[in-house]
This record gives C-alpha cells, structure tokens and sequence, in this order.
C-alpha cells in the first residue's frame, strides 16, 4: 500500500526550533509561524562551489527548509571527487557539477529548487548578487573567495551618515577542509571582518630554496620540484605543466625519479610527484560534512533567529578531536572594508614596475596584474602598451607625495584606493 | 598511472595509505536505527569504501523521515527504513557491501545478542538506556567498539565505549626526534669524530648538517665541565656562544640552524610519558597466548630499555631535513637508519623469544610491523575509554571532577547532564522531554526537577540546573535536526576510521556538539 507524503508531518523536526522558544533562542525570536514561512517560502540563497563542501551544503539547505537554492560552479566531474562528492556517481564523470548536484537535490528532496549555473563567479554582477539573502561557500581557493567578498562589501549602501543600510547586507558564510580538519566562518560585511581581513588566517606555502633544488637535492620532494620548476620550463618552453594530463606527470615523474637515483635518494612516486604538480589537498567525505553542515547550521540560525549565530570564527581539528571559537578582529585598514584609506610609504627612486612587483607579493595586497590610475590619469594599464613607458620610470617622478592612486585588479571586483608618500 | 581504485580513492589514500584502506575494506560495520544521524554516518563509511555494512532497523519509512533522512525517497513512505536506506547509501560506492536486517533491535539485543558477535564496530543511534546497557556490556566483554551516538536539537552527542584502543600510527603534527646528541652511539661519535671542521674548504664547511656541529660542541664542553650537561641559563648561553664560534663566514646557516637548536644538546633523554605508561603497564607483564602484537612489541621495548638500550627507547633511526649538500645529509641519514636497524634486529629477537614462550609462531608478527612500532615508539598511545556502567554509576562517574560551576548559561558542559535525565525522564515517563506533546512547556519543571536530582546523586552543584537549559532542552523534543545529525554523523565517520585503521589518536570518551554556539567538548567520564 502506498502511503502519502504528508507535508505538515514531514517537517515536525524543524517545527520544534521553529515554533517553539527559549530563552536560549536568538534575539527577537518569537517562535511564530511567520519565521517558518520565511525561510519556506522567500530565501533566496547562493552556494558556491558544487564540489566536497558544495554538495554536502545543498543537502543540508535543502532538509533545513530552504527551497530557493542558486548554486555556481565551473567544474566538470572527475573520478577523483567520488571518494566525497557523492551527489555524483561513475556516469556522471565529465559532467558539469553544478547541473548533476542540483538534479540530484530535486529529485531526492520534493519542493526544493536549485538553479544551476555552470560558469565562473566573475560571470555575474552586483545585481545577480543583490538577489539572495545569504551566500555559502564550499570554494577551495582563496581568489575567488576573495573576489566574491569584495563583491558582498560593496553591495552594502552607506548612508550619509556613513551608517550601512541594513537591508543591504547579505552575510557570508565561508568553509574550508583539509585532510581531518577545517574551519567555519559568519562574516557580516561592514559590520565584522570580512574575508580580506582574514586573509592572514591562511598559511604561507611552504617554498624550496632554489639553490637546494638545483645542487643539493636531500628528499624526494627536492627532486620533484627540480624536475617540475627547472627540467620542465627548459624543456617545454612554452608548455605550461599541466596536472590533469597524465602524460605531463608522467615525464616530471620519471625526470625526478632519475635525479633522485643519481644522489641515492629514495622515496620519488608518481603519487607524490602527482601531490606536489597539482597542489592536491588531501579530503574526505566525514571532513567536509562537518564543516558543511556546521556553515549551513549558522544560515539556518541567520535566517530564522532560532538560536544565535557564531559571532564568527570556528576551528575544528578531527585529528585531536577539538574545536575553537574566537572573534577575528576587523582590520581598520582592510583593503575591502577599511574605512581610512590604506597608506603606502616607500623610495622616490624605486621604479613603477618594482612597485607593481611590491603589490603582487607583498601579503597585504597579493594583487594579480594591478592597473594603476591618479586621478583620471591613466598611469600604467596591463592592456595599453602607451602606458608601458611608464614601468621604467621612478615612483618620484610620477607622483607627489600624498595623491591617492586607484588600482584595478581581477583579485578583487572594486577600486581600492591608495595614498602614496615617500620617506 | 593509476588503476581506477587509486584515483577513486586518491584524495583519502593520501590520508591513511593503502594500509589503512585495506582496513577499512575489512572492516564489518553494524549500525542500529537507520535514523538521519546514522545514515550520515553510514554515508562517509561507504563514499571512503568500507567493505561491509549492516543496518538494523524494524521502523517504516513515515513523513518525518523525509524531513530529515537524505537517504530516504518521497515514495518509500511506509516501507522497512533499513531496506530503503540501504538501497539508497549502496548507489554511492559500487565497492561496498550492505545488508539490511528488518528486525526490531530491541528483541536481537534481548533475545539473540549473538547477532553482535560477527561485526568489528557498533554504532548504535538513540537507543534506549537500558537495551544500550545491555548491548554495551556484551561488546565489551568481546572487545568490540561501540560507539554511541545521538542529535537532540541543535545538540549531538558521541560517546566511544571500548576496554582499549591502541594507537602506533598517531601521526603528531610535530614529529618528535631522536638525536642522540649528548650521548651519542658509538658509529655516531665515529661519524662525527670523521669530520674535522678545520681541514674543511668553504663550500664543505657551509654544508655540514647542525646535529654534527652540536655533537662536537657538547663533546667538547662535557671534556671542559667534568662530563656535565650546560644547566643553568648562564651555561647554556655560554654553550650557545660555543656554538657559534663555529661560524666563520656568513653564508653557513648550518652554524646559524646548530644555534637555534642548541638546546636539543643539553636537554636530557626521557622516555615520553604516554609511552612509558605504555611499557610499565601490567599487559607487558601478562603475556599470553590472547596477547595482541602490539603488547608483544611493548614488552619486547620494555626489556630493550631496561637492558641493551641503557635506558634509550630504540633509536627512532629518521632525521628531518637540514641544511647540507647531499652526500653529507644522506651520509648522516645512513649512521641513523643504520643504527635503528641494528636496534630492530634486536627487538625483533626479543619479539621471537616471547612468541614462543607463548606458543606462536615466530613469523605471526611480521618484521614490518617491529618496524612501524620502533619508528613511532615515541608517539604510542593507548586508550581505555570507560564501561558505560562506570558513566552510570555515582560512585565511579568522573563528571564530578568537571567544574561546572565556571559554565555559563547554554554552555556545552551543562547539556551532558541534560542528555543523561532525559533517559531517566523517558524511563519514568516513556517519551522523552519535550517529545509528542502540544503543552511541552509542562515538561520543563519534570525536566528540572529529574536533572536536579541527578545532579546531586553524582555530587554536582545544584546551581548547574537552571531554567533556561531545562526549557531548551524540552523544546527540543528529542527532535533531530539534519545539520547536527550530519555533524554527528561526520565526526562518528572520522572516529570509526580511526579505530578501524588504528591510526591518529582516538576521542577519549565523549565529545558534546554545541549547534548554539558552534563549538564542541570534549569529556573523560
Ligand atoms: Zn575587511
């Protein structure tokens, strides 16, 4: 015998948080239908990124009431993502994530829509942001969580007073995983530290010393990297190493391994060499449902007020076994969200383009390919060869101390201003 | 290239290598009540490939489950729970073996307890107090793990329930060393001895790795000082300065590296303390028949020390990275591995001998594995997590040595006790606070008075109990929220991969998530 699905039953779970209160409860919480109804039938959410974290989170927004689901993600399906990934299967390999994640979620979860958009988040605008109450990430990489924050800070309206207008402003909530571990984070934009603020939350990447990797080689990892940062640039001159071609790996492979022969090292694989090209982090399914479900649990309490919200950094360590709670300061002078305007003071004589260098290494900016305006003046633009004159030029001679420069970079979506004076 | 399993399995295997994978392939898993929590659990066994899975369960599919069970389709609504759940988690790895057992688990534990016997973990969600008792003590006395585990509103819980674990593979985020420095073994001393930093061109010089410099050092300052290690701050700085009178030109960071790891010189040898409970235990003493390899091993290290060690544990035998051109690093690396080696033939020797006193064949602990022990032998750890009939009973309970009186309102601490007298609430009342019922505000002065009471029976301040815990508990209502099950179920996956390849340290016993606050607590109860 069949049996009906009864809608009323099928969400008593939630209805005990939502229609019922304490004094435990968020702020302002009532426990009236209207919360339910809220949730059920006006959110509008984003998630970005369809891969570990992103299928875990469409799951868990989809069974904690939210029916109103937009999902991006440029990635197609690969056989190394089905270990956690698992709103994929085997023939789905090759297939763009984002479309097979959403057709499993409304296939599973009657009355849920989810709107794939298989594309790069730079696609979008202000406007395609505007829309949606909360953005989620499960994203792996810190450009474009940087870029997309920038985007959340400048959609929120300041105004006059110099107050930002509440109703402007859509919370981000970011996870990251690695291995047994990760972290879960609530940024409110202009009122706590937002991603850029955070930014120094990130390790540095371990760097080999050149001249170990070149004459004195003492571990596999010494050796892969010769064969990866010296033997494949002077072999392929303009061949960039490719980590998805096995052909690529393959070469660097054996090129390391036979270094490493040649000074009795021991310990060169294809996996390892594999590990180091493709900067491949290792993940697991358990990991990435925490963190997922720990982010999409602070939507839940963002958007109903059914208890607080994390207030706004989480750490969780599955090796020992511990979590940690702390508030990440806001950084007066943030590039994003700083409110006085970021001050560089440096040498008359060091050259614009050494500038330029000090802006893309430098761990306060990590710029890309920046492009430089005072004023309306255009001073160096990376597509106008008539600004190209000016690279070689000093920094004295272009400016005066005190202007305040604009830079443009694919790093992140807005103008960042900045003053220039010399010591 | 890789065959199809390796890339299948790439990202995990980078994780617990194929070791732990063919473990986890091995392992049989027998989880009760195909509820969210579990079947979140079950989702990243199987995604990770374990080989083996059994879900018992009697429930038929309703409304409810579809709210908050992923692994349940809107037309499945009155069919067997376990069946569907089964069918459904198995679409997710071809590798995997389930079965579904539509039994009611109240009766396999009171009448066919057996059941449990075939299985190598038991994960058992929101049972009832006295079957989980009951259940508990049988895998206890079959040294079978069981972990128990449960989401209540924005509350999870998991509770591991085992006589021991024992942990070679912990892997620590810092890798201790095993230097040697300031008594060095005799082909070490050689080794250095070898050396002779003033006949040194440059480039040779700049090269020497740190640990050779330091050994000099110390030689030369145990010559000056009577044999004695520098002690006090004024004596180390003085050592220091030693040190760095090595350092003639700029370039040689290895004076630079020797510097800033002088103290490994003058600080003393000492057994690490998780170790040493290891090998003083009563199981080295104890060896029979039943014994495991790895109480082999620690009685075969215990007697090493004692004897040819002089005190050492065996030489870990691996050194980290340091500056110096290849031929010196990998000839250093060599005395090391060489020595280890010399040392692990004699564990092994050791090993032979207590096998056969206890009627094994030599060969049933393999050399790899001597060897896996005897690299990590400064990072051993063992756990004994608790009956939980000592959770239970006042007398032996360790929650009275928890401070609750530093806890504020909503902390994770108090909901421990709240998670215990809601059993007793449901033993008394036969729901559980808050649960099926439109007046649950009736049930918050139940709740209080039964978490009162039990808070004084295991000797707690009464002050821990209060009205706004005692009301958030019951607008729970036992209800399970998939955020928290997925939690739950997340972290009950990482630690059933940890017992299963006994690698990493194990959660020593209980660990409450806090969904109010976003943050976890561990406990030792
Ligand atoms: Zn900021």
């Amino acid at each position: 015998m069949e049996v009906e699905l009864n809608e009323n039953e099928r969400w008593e779970d939630l209805d005990h948080v939502l229609l019922r209160t304490s004094p435990l409860a968020g702020m302002g919480f009532t426990g009236e239908i209207q919360g339910k109804e809220n949730l059920f039938n006006t959110t509008k959410i984003l998630v970005l990124g369809a891969g570990g974290l992103g299928c875990e989170m469409l799951k868990d927004l989809a069974l904690s009431g939210f029916r109103d689901i937009h999902v991006i993600d440029l990635d197609t399906i690969d056989l190394s993502n089905l270990n956690r990934q698992f709103l994929f299967q085997q023939q789905d390999i090759g297939k763009p994530k984002a479309e097979v994640a959403s057709r499993f979620i409304m296939e599973r979860v009657p009355g849920c829509k989810v709107t794939p958009h298989h594309c790069a988040l730079e696609t979008f605008d202000q406007e395609f942001y505007s829309q949606f109450q909360i953005v989620i990430s499960g994203l792996d990489n810190i450009p474009a969580r940087r870029w997309l924050n920038s985007m959340l800070v400048n959609i929120v309206a300041i105004d006059d007073d110099g107050n930002p207008d509440p109703k402007t402003i859509i919370p981000l909530i970011d996870g990251g995983s690695e291995g047994f571990k990760g972290q879960i984070r609530v940024m409110i934009p202009r009122f706590g530290s937002c991603f850029e603020c955070q930014l120094d939350a990130f390790p540095p990447e371990t760097k080999f010393p050149m001249c170990t990797i070149r004459n004195t080689p003492r571990n596999p990892e010494h050796c892969i990297e010769y064969a990866y940062a010296v033997q494949w640039p002077r072999d392929h001159e303009n061949v960039k190493a490719d980590g998805d071609n096995p052909a690529h790996i393959q070469e660097i492979y054996e090129n390391a391994l036979e270094r490493a022969k040649s000074f009795n090292i021991e310990g060169v694989t294809y996996m390892k060499t594999q590990g180091m090209v493709k900067n491949i982090i290792p993940a697991i399914a358990s990991t990435n449902a925490i963190i997922a479900a720990g982010c999409v649990n602070e939507a839940f309490k963002l958007i109903t007020q059914a208890s607080n919200y994390l207030n706004n950094f989480t750490i969780y360590n599955g090796v020992e076994l511990y979590t940690y709670t702390f508030e990440y300061e806001k950084k007066p002078d943030c590039l994003v969200c700083g409110t006085s305007s970021v001050k560089y003071t440096g040498s008359k004589d060091m050259l614009l383009k050494d500038f330029i260098e000090f802006l893309k290494s430098d761990k306060n900016f990590k710029l890309v390919h920046p492009s430089i305006r005072k004023f309306r003046e255009m001073i160096y633009m990376k597509n106008n060869p008539d600004t190209f004159a000016n690279l070689e030029k000093k920094m004295g001679e272009l400016f005066e101390n005190g202007d305040e420069l604009t830079l443009t970079d694919k790093a992140i979506p807005s103008v960042l201003r900045l003053k220039v004076f010399f010591n | 290239m890789l065959d199809e399993k390796s890339q299948r399995y790439d990202r995990q295997l980078r994780l617990w290598g194929t070791k732990g994978q063919s473990s986890l392939e091995n392992a049989r898993i027998c989880v009760i009540n195909a509820n969210a929590t579990s079947t979140e659990t079950l989702k990243n066994l199987v995604l990770p490939g374990v080989g083996h899975f059994t879900i018992v369960d009697n429930a038929k599919i309703t409304s409810r489950d579809l709210g908050t069970n992923f692994f349940i389709t809107s037309d499945s609504i009155g069919k067997p729970r376990a069946e569907i759940t089964k069918d459904l988690l198995l679409k997710h790895n071809p590798n995997v073996i389930g079965e579904a057992v539509v039994e009611d688990p109240r009766a396999l534990i009171n009448e066919k307890i057996e059941f449990f016997e075939k299985f190598t973990l038991i994960i058992v969600s929101k049972l009832e107090r006295p079957l989980l008792v009951k259940l508990a003590k049988k895998c206890w006395d079959l040294s079978i793990p069981l972990i128990s585990i449960k989401s209540v509103g924005f509350i999870g819980y998991l509770r591991i329930i085992s006589p021991e674990h024992t942990v070679i593979e912990t892997k620590p985020e810092n890798p201790p060393f095993d230097f040697r420095i300031n008594d060095p073994f005799p082909s070490l001393l050689e080794h250095c001895n070898s050396i002779k930093m003033e006949e040194l061109d440059e480039e040779y010089r700049a090269h020497v790795p740190y640990v050779i410099i330091l050994v000099k050092a110390i030689q030369d300052w145990k010559q000056k000082h009577d044999g004695k290690l520098p002690k006090t701050r004024d004596e180390q700085n003085e050592f220091k300065k030693a040190v760095y009178s090595f350092k003639l030109r700029n370039e040689e960071y290895n004076v630079d590296e020797a510097f800033a790891n002088a103290y490994k010189a003058w600080a003393e040898y000492s057994i690490p303390s998780d170790t040493q409970q290891i090998i003083d235990d009563e199981k080295c003493n104890q060896m029979n028949e039943k014994t495991t390899p790895f109480w082999v091993l620690a009685r075969a290290v215990r007697d090493f020390v004692k004897e040819e060690g002089k005190g050492y544990l065996p030489l870990l035998g691996t050194i980290p990275d340091m500056t110096a051109d290849t031929n010196s690093f990998l000839a250093l690396q060599k005395v090391y591995k060489d020595q280890a080696n010399r040392e692990i033939d004699i564990i092994q020797k050791k090993v032979v001998e207590l096998l056969e006193k206890i009627g094994k064949k030599p060969e049933s602990i393999e050399r790899e594995y001597i060897e896996l022990f005897c690299k990590n032998v400064m990072n051993l750890q063992m756990f004994r997590f608790g009956s939980l009939a000592e959770e239970l009973d006042p007398k032996k309970s360790k929650i009275s040595r928890y401070d609750f009186e530093m806890e504020s309102e909503g902390s994770t601490a108090t909901f421990y006790l709240y998670l215990q007298s809601s059993e007793i609430f449901n033993e008394k009342y036969g729901r559980y606070p808050g649960e099926n019922t439109k007046e649950w505000e009736k049930d918050v002065p139940l709740l209080k008075e039964i978490t009162l009471q039990y808070s004084k029976e295991f000797g707690l301040p009464e002050t821990v109990v209060r009205d706004a815990e005692s009301t958030e508990f019951c607008r729970y209502g036992n209800c399970e929220l998939h955020n928290i099950a997925a939690i739950i179920g997340g972290i009950t996956a990482q630690e059933s991969i940890k017992l299963l390849t006994s690698q990493l340290p194990s959660l020593d016993n209980t660990f409450i998530f806090n969904g109010t606050q976003c943050s976890g607590l561990k406990l030792k109860i």
